[in-house]
């Protein structure tokens, strides 16, 4: 099976956001995935801040298990004992407490984070489009998680995440690829995050994939000026085309000079023995007749070519532009800015609308209070609806309406699922 | 006598009729209520996104050594975003998790009705539903 390699470069932006107090600092870690436009918030704490199961592990000093590793199993026996290792590693005292509340969330609740989020982005890069072929869901488990100290004082976690395909229906787990993730934390305590790799096994679950491939590279690269130009400007390809025809009409009139059109109408006149001024105004008329019919129908062609071409739009379907690398290595990258264009087009097959700060902030602001609005009016059926539909569970809707699994399946079809308002 | 038996069929097919449309009723409020609650989602994380980009934007104006005036003004005119969006924020977080445990509620009290709608990813994710979905 062939696979794809995803790298999405700059996904995460993370941040300390602020310190409490001098004895417990929180540190937010904002994880923004720019595809879906969602950020997920997590916070490190220090050790100060675990619930009390973790503080009974971390007290009794010993099997406090910070990954799954079993070498770093054996180097992290204890808080204590960590801080020690870390000191080892010429790692400052400043920087401990980061350090392990980064380790401690990695093993509670990270990769579990980051699984949720490559899950949505992906199920979300399918659906956007339209395409996606089966109820495929990704399901992520951090696997491996292995530390590095380099001797400027970094720590390199990273987390080797295998990606499995799920199967609504069957509740089956299939590996379809892997994700690397790494996350560095710096001597001066910055975090950095790698470009996330994603490398998956195209089975002909992501379709998406093969499509921005094939198409992109073809359409995109080498033909979207032309492609636009002509979409923009019907009259003037007309015009541009038409003249060009007939400049080479005129050509072939002024060299040919018996073989062409004028040249037979003369021809011809010269025989009935009229006089030559007639003949001459018949030339005249003629030489203006032939490349006026010819730019006509030239127009009316490019004119056609142009709506054509307007149904094809490939522009307005996929933004993510093909870089040079695509198709070099076979690896399929998106920058930052092409995964945000991606993402806004993706969900509303339009190009993102280049806002002012003002107007997004608006924008945002006012569409949230409205969607608030209707959130809150928004309610479920009541107990009375359910119970007389036949959809509560302690009713018998087989024996009540026998139309029940009719209706089922006709519902689970989205084609003919009712409007939503 | 046939008069009588159309009738009374006439009768069945209009009550059956009725159940339907009870049940798709029923099934268009909780989708409803479903796309309302993953729009209001969708926005509330594009509004996050921008919060952290206008707090970025100050740290930026902030880690500067010298700040001219032009801007401090817009240091100022950002944090008075930064606070109108925080708040903003703030009173639609509550209303989503407000109705993420209804829904919770509701999926507990009727799986029955629940399983007659797919529910979007995003919010099967705040669902917590699905336990071969996590670690």
């Amino acid at each position: 099976m062939p696979k794809i390699k995803i790298t999405i470069s700059n996904a995460f932006i993370t941040q300390p956001l602020e310190e409490a107090n001098d004895e417990i600092s929180v540190y937010r870690l904002v994880i923004w995935l720019k595809s879906t436009r969602e950020a997920i918030v997590g916070y490190l704490n220090n050790p100060q801040e675990l619930g009390s199961s973790d503080e009974k592990e971390i007290s009794r000093g010993n099997n406090y298990k910070y990954d799954n590793s079993p070498d770093d199993k054996n180097k992290l026996q204890s808080i204590e004992g960590f801080k020690n290792y870390l000191k080892s590693n010429n790692i400052s005292e400043e920087n401990h407490n980061l350090i392990i509340s980064i380790l401690l969330q990695n093993r509670l609740a990270l990769p579990d984070d980051i699984a949720n989020q490559v899950n949505t982005f992906l199920i979300e890069l399918g659906g956007g489009c339209g395409i996606e072929s089966s109820p495929l869901k990704v399901s992520i488990e951090s696997r491996k998680t292995t530390l590095l100290f380099d001797k400027k004082g970094a720590i390199t976690i990273h987390s080797h995440i295998p990606i499995d395909a799920y199967d609504s229906t069957t509740e089956a787990l299939t590996p379809v690829g892997h994700a690397e993730i790494e996350i560095t934390v710096s001597k001066d305590q910055q975090i950095k995050f790698k470009d996330i790799e994603i490398e998956l096994e195209d089975d002909g679950h992501l379709p998406v994939f093969k499509m921005m491939r094939g198409n992109l590279n073809g359409l995109q690269e080498k033909s979207t000026y032309i492609v636009n130009f002509v979409r923009n400007n019907p009259w003037k390809t007309a015009a541009l085309l038409g003249s060009v025809i007939l400049g080479g009409l005129g050509a072939i009139l002024t060299f040919t000079g018996i073989l062409s059109p004028a040249g037979l109408v003369l021809s011809a006149i010269g025989y009935t023995g009229m006089h030559l001024s007639l003949t001459g105004t018949a030339l005249l008329a003629t030489n203006l007749a032939v490349p006026s019919i010819g730019g006509a129908i030239v127009g009316f062609f490019a004119n056609g070519v142009t709506k054509l071409i307007k149904k094809i739009n490939p522009t307005e379907h996929y933004s993510i532009k093909p870089t040079s690398s695509h198709s070099k290595d076979g690896v399929f990258r998106m920058d930052s800015q092409q995964v945000e264009s991606s993402s806004s087009s993706l969900e509303s097959n339009k190009p993102a609308p280049s806002l002012g700060r003002d107007n997004r902030n608006k924008k945002l602001g006012d569409q949230l209070e409205e969607e608030n609005q209707a959130l809150k009016n928004s309610k479920l059926p009541s107990r009375d609806e359910i119970v007389q539909s036949g959809l509560a569970d302690n009713s018998t809707p087989d024996q009540e309406n026998p139309l029940q699994e009719n209706i089922r399946h006709h519902t689970n079809t989205p084609q003919q699922r009712p409007k939503k308002k | 006598m046939a008069k009588e038996v159309n009738f009374f069929r006439k009768m069945d097919t209009a009550k059956i009729k009725e159940k339907e449309n009870r049940i798709l009723d029923a099934i268009q409020k909780i989708e409803n209520f479903l796309y309302i609650l993953e729009k209001n989602q969708k926005t509330y994380t594009n509004a996050v996104n921008y919060l952290w980009d206008l707090q970025n934007r100050i740290n930026e104006i902030n880690s500067k050594k010298t700040i001219s005036p032009s801007m401090q003004e817009e240091r100022k005119n950002l944090q008075k975003e930064l606070a109108l969006l925080r708040q903003k924020l703030k009173s639609s977080g509550s209303i989503i998790v407000e109705k993420i445990e209804e829904l919770k509620k509701f999926c507990s009290d009727y799986p029955k009705a629940i399983s007659q709608v797919s529910i979007p990813p995003m919010i099967e994710l705040s669902l917590n539903r699905n336990p071969s979905l996590k670690k």
